[in-house]
């Protein structure tokens, strides 16, 4: 008896252990802003995924999805007049749970899912691809799901190796000759750096080392060192997490180097370290950045200030990171693309049939999109070869690196990806 | 009649559902020697573990030094003055012998040391040699030293000659016997030496089977050792 | 040379860690005789504390927070830091490892990874998964000194001569102090230490206490250098159990020295591993290669002297039913289970199909565990292992379904012999060591192996057999009854497989050797290839269920074969029952992916709070009732029936002493 009694108290403590230490506050209320245009129709519901639990969660890809929803609904007039809904599955960066949102997906007949980059959605794959559902984003966050053949799914900005394109007009730009950078250690870096980074510096001259880390554990001021060492005339990482960024420059500055940092797409080491030492960087993220906005065309200004607005509609008006954009993007252009080609009847087919057709489309702060599998070598779900850079200035606003934003791979670094 | 420091009555106490020592009574008074005997499996030491807060009772009371004896409490009786000395000698073999004098926590332990030594020659000069390399017989007298060191008022001892060459165990029991009546401590011995121990006892229990069969004073049981024998084969002597 | 001065001194960081946690280790093994497991975890929880009263001005406690106005500064919040750490081991040591004291090395390993499990899903719920940045605190504006080509910070130095310092101190305490000297004098003998006057129990409450506040200190030092992160840091416990072993698992000194001595070793290895000629199939996961060698050899070299614990054993092991083929119940059970998979539909047949698919999975710890009583945290592993070798055979090779799934099982039946090698000579906790570091081992060097995973990654097509597509899905149908099928015959197969085994002479040698190794030997039985029986067929099991997940999921993560997924698949192998294939089942269902997370996830969400419960219950399970749910149920149901059988309140004793009188047995009764 005692037993079960100190067994009933026991489970009462885990539960209110659990609930107490998982508890957090409301989420905040729906948007009750209202924009220009906004959609009347029967709901349309498509599936989405952000990595908004879990080890390595990042909620304002979240955001930034519910205020491209927004934006679709209240500023765009929904999807042919539609309004636009989501069944939003928040993935935690295991495989299982992506498996479960993809069958939940399945299972509720959507005619698309949108990957919010995340991480682990390479496991919802499979089971979408048999279901014939396609998915899209701006960018995959799991690299296996760039390889998925064509008509399987859409990224609008392209495969994580466009970043090479964008690195490929930075040293072309600033006359560099040699690099050493860092990345994170997966077999998919690898598989990058051997069939993308590796052929295009060679094709550009430009002697490249490369150092592959496990960024959860590693000691910055050791691989700042490693890199130092090779005197480089740039610095810095192809690929890491925005903490493991933020640590490596840190340690470059601390350890002396004052010329340029090549950051990857990493966005947040602006705020943590002080603007000396996050000038003279250089980032390649994949859409323009809120930090762009004294330097970018008027077009742009005005697409930033309309993201900003959308945000600040679902109460996230502080979340303006890349990010957020970049899983704004993802659901923006769909809707955009939707609307161009006026499909009344929402089904995969039609979804597929009028993604592949689009050519040269505007994306929202991204690059023009053009779905024909032919953007880039061996990446049928690529939609974009461009790719955009900034220069980080001293009063940590961001410039491009060429005035108008994005520019498309050289022709010399096609040739040597290609052969 | 000098001051009760331990009360036993009606104990009982076993593992699981089995008693293995069943109404015990006993009482302990300052300078008395009192020899627990009986044969193998009779529970002799069970007694012990039971008056010292190391096995639970399942019946009965037993009073110590005006703490009521419960189980979970040895450390808390120890600490007051009830020391056993236990069948497996209680030294630790990776301590040297004076670092198992230094964890005697009492305050007169200073006062003591020197006596102490003086009782046990052949331990000053081992002072720095690990317990676990000690013969049997130093280690018991490590294990006795140690106890007295910590001025006691209650002693049992478990067993001490177990190991031991008889004539260690004939010159160490009278020293301890000799101690308690000065000192003003009881001691309750459990022996298979009958007549050494009886020897310099005051009086005898005689356990059967769990239970008390035969209690007398020593002298008497030393005259009629007959008795002793009938006990351990389980009659009830009259 | 200077250059690998220099690496080795970036390492020191790392190294001081180490040292600093393993010396953590060694005081509360020698005071408890249990290895914490929860040794980063417990340690890391000071060092959040400390960066988010910096950060965010809020002192973060284990259940709620209180809130400052501003940043309480440097002073106030290494005080509070470590006053955290005084609060998480006390917690720790009163509500989970005192409770098990008395308890076999199972309970208390199992006690010990629930901890581990627990705090690091705390950690994760509380302060986020992103790794936090901490400030330099220690010398943070001097300028860093160049010594004969090598660069040197100040912190680096003061860290080290902190924590070499603070090692020092233990080493004194437990050396000269005489609550030291008691807390060693408690550890080879208990019962004489209660007998001097010492309350065990409080010694090794303080020990814990100094064992956390010194790995917290450390944490506290080491966190500038590479931010917090509640994985890395759990898992820092690794290597300081290798170090921990080197020392012998009582050396400070040695455990001082060594753990430096490894964080040195270590970087300048990732320097190398930078190097051109450096060969690229050994490129990832070398630095976790490292310690399970480490291990490996230190347990081949001295694994039977080291210490063993001379404390009272009062608690038993966990009941053992002898299961028995009973050909009705199978065929009924078997029935409805097929019909509940035909009448369900979508994510409930997944859901059910997972669960059975897990049923293998915790079968091959029912056996490893419940029967041969080895402590094994690498059957998921080995899982992976086998999964892993499916996408490359399936595709590749071309090795036709079902043999396949043998050959792959067969694949991690001779990793699970490698692994067992140790084990032939070592018993109790250190088991779970090697296993322990061979499963981070496998997931770092293995499934993250660039050379061994194409960039599209590890597909796994559909099983065929004579024409018939036995895949777990075709078109918008995610869950073919086919597959679930075919599942429910292979789980068939395997229940059928353990029963023979456990019923039959092997099952029962099992059990001899978990019971008492010495006395087994002497019965006749050969321990060590029993031993390695019951490795290979656990491993066996724990590869036909990867195959099946890779079958079911149609392509490979390393993400699901984790150490911490393995931790949560042991919690709920213990939870549903160790000992039994019912229990094997009802842990089935608590897997993840399984039933009872398909129900949860439909009507709520889980989210994190999954590993923390199952951490939480599995330190209750393992407390209160070593046999599990299925245990508990089939006491009640041997309850029930005594109690409706005879109606006789005699004969509701008879049973209770029955039961009893089991615990008698494994008593010796002195005189």
């Amino acid at each position: 008896m005692k037993r079960v009694k100190t067994a009933a108290v026991g489970v009462v403590v885990v539960l209110g252990v659990t609930a107490l230490a998982a508890c957090s506050p409301a989420e905040d209320d729906k948007a009750t802003v209202k924009g220009s245009n906004v959609a009347t129709g029967d709901p349309i519901t498509v599936g989405a995924m952000t990595p908004s639990e879990g080890a390595g969660a990042f909620v304002e890809n979240e955001y930034g999805l519910l205020a491209g929803v927004w934006y679709v609904n209240n500023e765009l007039g929904g999807i042919n007049g539609h309004k636009l809904e989501v069944d939003l599955c928040k993935g935690n960066g295991s495989p299982e749970t992506a498996v479960a949102c993809a069958n939940g997906f399945v299972g509720e007949k959507y005619p698309v899912v949108i990957d919010g980059y995340d991480f682990s959605f390479g496991g919802a794959r499979p089971i979408l691809v048999e279901a014939g559902i396609p998915f899209v984003g701006a960018i995959a966050g799991d690299p296996t799901n760039e390889k998925a053949e064509y008509g399987q799914g859409f990224y609008w900005t392209g495969p994580l190796a466009t970043t090479a394109a964008g690195m490929a007009n930075v040293w072309e730009q600033n006359e560099v000759e040699s690099v050493h950078l860092a990345l994170s250690d997966t077999p998919q870096t690898h598989a990058y750096i051997d069939s993308t980074f590796k052929p295009m510096a060679e094709a550009l001259g430009v002697e490249a080392d490369v150092q592959y880390v496990d960024p959860t554990k590693a000691n910055w001021d050791a691989v700042a060192a490693a890199e130092l060492k090779t005197e480089p005339d740039q610095a810095g990482s192809i690929s890491l997490p925005e903490d493991g960024c933020t640590g490596l420059f840190d340690a470059l500055r601390k350890q002396g180097w004052t010329d340029q940092i090549f950051v990857g797409s990493c966005t947040k080491y602006v705020e943590e370290l002080d603007p000396k030492a996050s000038a003279n960087t250089v980032t390649i993220p994949r859409t323009w950045l809120h930090q762009a906005k004294e330097h970018a065309p008027a077009e742009v200004v005005e697409q930033l200030e309309d993201f900003q607005t959308a945000m600040e509609a679902v109460g996230h008006g502080d979340s303006l990171e890349a990010r957020a954009i970049y899983a704004f993007n993802s659901v923006v252009t769909l809707a955009q693309i939707l609307n161009d080609q006026k499909v009344e009847d929402l089904t995969s087919a039609s979804v597929v049939a009028a993604i592949e057709a689009t050519k040269d489309f505007p994306s929202f702060l991204g690059p023009k999109v053009t779905c024909d599998g032919q953007q880039w070598p061996a990446t049928p779900t690529a939609c974009s070869n461009e790719s955009i850079y900034f220069e980080v200035q001293e009063d940590g606003s961001y410039k491009p690196g060429i005035d108008s934003g994005y520019a498309p791979i050289p022709d010399v670094v096609v040739e040597a990806l290609t052969s | 009649m000098s001051e009760v420091l331990l009360q036993a009555t009606g104990v009982t106490a076993g593992y699981g559902l089995v008693p293995a020592i069943q109404g015990i009574d006993l009482t302990l008074r300052a300078g008395e020697v009192v020899t627990l005997l009986g044969p193998n499996g009779a529970g002799k030491t069970t007694t012990l573990l039971a008056l010292t807060g190391l096995l639970p009772i399942s019946s009965g009371s037993v009073q110590a030094l005006g703490i009521p004896v419960k189980a979970g409490r040895a450390t808390k009786l120890s600490r007051a003055g009830t020391i056993l000395v236990p069948d497996d000698r209680g030294v630790f073999p990776d301590l040297t012998v004076s670092e198992h004098f230094r964890l005697v926590d009492s305050r007169r332990r200073r006062e003591r040391m020197a006596r102490v030594l003086d009782a046990f020659p052949a331990l000053a000069k081992l002072t720095g040699r690990r317990a676990g390399l000690l013969s049997g017989g130093e280690q018991q007298m490590l294990a006795i030293a140690k106890s007295l060191l910590a001025g006691p008022r209650i002693l049992m001892v478990d067993e001490m000659s177990l190991g031991l060459a008889p004539i260690i165990v004939q010159e160490m029991l009278p020293g301890i016997a000799a101690l308690a009546r000065e000192e003003g401590f009881a001691v309750l011995l459990v022996e298979q030496h009958v007549a050494i121990a009886l020897s310099v006892s005051d009086r005898a229990l005689v356990l059967s089977q769990g239970r008390p069969v035969l209690e007398d004073s020593a002298a008497a049981l030393l005259a009629d050792p007959s008795r002793v024998e009938t006990a351990y084969f389980g009659a009830v002597s009259a | 040379m200077s250059t690998y001065l220099q690496f080795a001194v970036f390492g020191l960081s790392l190294g001081v860690l180490y040292a600093a946690l393993a010396n953590g280790l060694i005081m509360v093994y020698r005071a408890t005789g249990i290895i914490n497991f929860a040794m980063g975890a417990m340690a890391m929880w000071g060092g959040y504390v400390y960066a988010f009263l910096r950060k965010e001005s809020v002192l973060y406690l284990p259940v709620g927070q209180v809130y400052f106005p501003d940043d309480p500064g440097f002073w106030l919040s290494l005080i509070l830091a470590l006053a955290s750490s005084v609060l998480v081991s006390a917690l720790v040591y009163f509500l989970a490892f005192r409770p098990v004291r008395q308890a076999p090395v199972l309970a208390q390993v199992v006690v010990s990874i629930a901890v581990m499990l627990t705090l690091q899903a705390l950690a994760l719920i509380r302060f986020g998964g992103d790794t936090v940045r901490v400030d330099r605190f220690l010398a943070a504006d001097a300028d860093a000194w160049k010594i004969g080509g090598v660069t040197i910070e100040p912190q680096t130095v003061w860290f080290t001569v902190i924590v070499v310092v603070l090692s020092a101190l233990l080493w004194a305490y437990l050396r000269f102090t005489r609550q030291g000297m008691a807390t060693r004098a408690a550890a080879s003998n208990e019962r004489a230490a209660i007998l001097m006057g010492y309350s065990p129990s409080r010694l090794a409450a303080i020990a814990m206490i100094l064992a956390g506040l010194i790995a917290t200190v450390a944490v506290l030092l080491t966190a500038p250098t590479t931010g917090l992160n509640p994985v890395s840091y759990t898992l820092y416990v690794v290597p300081a159990l290798a170090v921990m072993l080197v020392a012998k698992m009582s050396s400070i000194g040695v455990a001082t020295g060594f753990g430096i001595a490894l964080g040195a070793f270590q970087s300048i290895l990732a320097y190398l591993v930078t190097q051109s000629w450096w060969p690229e199939w050994a490129a990832s996961g070398v630095d976790q290669v490292v310690p399970l060698m480490i291990v490996m050899i230190a347990l081949l070299a001295f694994g039977n002297k080291l210490p063993a614990r001379g404390s009272l054993q009062t608690m038993r092991l966990p009941d053992v039913d002898i299961p028995r083929i009973r050909p009705v119940s199978a065929t009924v059970v078997f029935v409805v289970a097929a019909a509940l998979l035909a009448l369900s539909q979508d994510e409930w047949r997944f859901g059910l199909t997972t669960s059975l698919i897990m049923t293998v999975l915790a079968l091959s710890y029912v056996i490893v565990t419940g029967y041969l009583g080895q402590i094994s945290l690498v059957q998921v592993a080995f899982a992976g292992t086998s999964g892993f070798v499916l996408s490359k055979f399936g595709q590749d090779v071309g090795i036709p379904f079902p043999i396949v799934v043998v050959v792959c099982a067969l694949t991690a039946v001779v990793v699970g012999l490698v692994v067992a090698l140790p084990a032939l000579r070592i018993r109790g906790a250190q088991l779970a060591i090697v296993t322990l570091t061979a499963a981070l081992a496998i997931e770092r060097f293995v499934f993250n192996n660039y050379s061994l995973t194409p960039a599209e990654g590890n597909n796994i097509g559909a099983p065929q057999l004579f024409g018939l597509d036995f895949g777990i899905r075709q078109g918008p149908d995610v869950s073919r009854l086919a597959f679930s099928w075919m599942v429910l015959v292979v789980v068939a197969v395997m229940v059928l497989v353990f029963v023979r085994v456990a019923s039959g002479d092997l099952g029962r040698a099992f059990l001899a050797v978990r019971a008492n190794e010495r006395a087994a030997a002497s019965a006749g039985i050969d321990v060590r290839m029993t031993k390695m029986t019951g490795f290979a067929l656990s491993a066996f099991f724990a590869g036909v269920a990867g195959c099946l997940i890779g079958y079911s999921h149609g392509q490979l993560s390393a993400s699901s074969f984790t150490v911490f997924v393995g931790l949560q698949i042991l919690a709920v192998a213990y939870l549903g029952g160790i000992t039994s294939w019912g229990g094997a089942v009802v842990a089935g269902m608590l897997a993840p992916l399984g039933l009872v997370h398909t129900v949860i996830d439909h009507f709520w969400t889980t989210g994190n709070t999954y590993a923390l419960v199952a951490g939480l219950l599995l330190i209750l399970t393992a407390i209160l009732n070593p046999s599990g749910i299925a245990g508990a149920t089939k006491h009640q149901i041997a309850f029930v029936r005594a109690h409706r059988g005879r109606r006789q309140p005699g004969a509701v004793a008879e049973t209770a002493a029955e039961i009893d009188a089991n615990a008698n047995r494994e008593r010796t009764t002195s005189v």
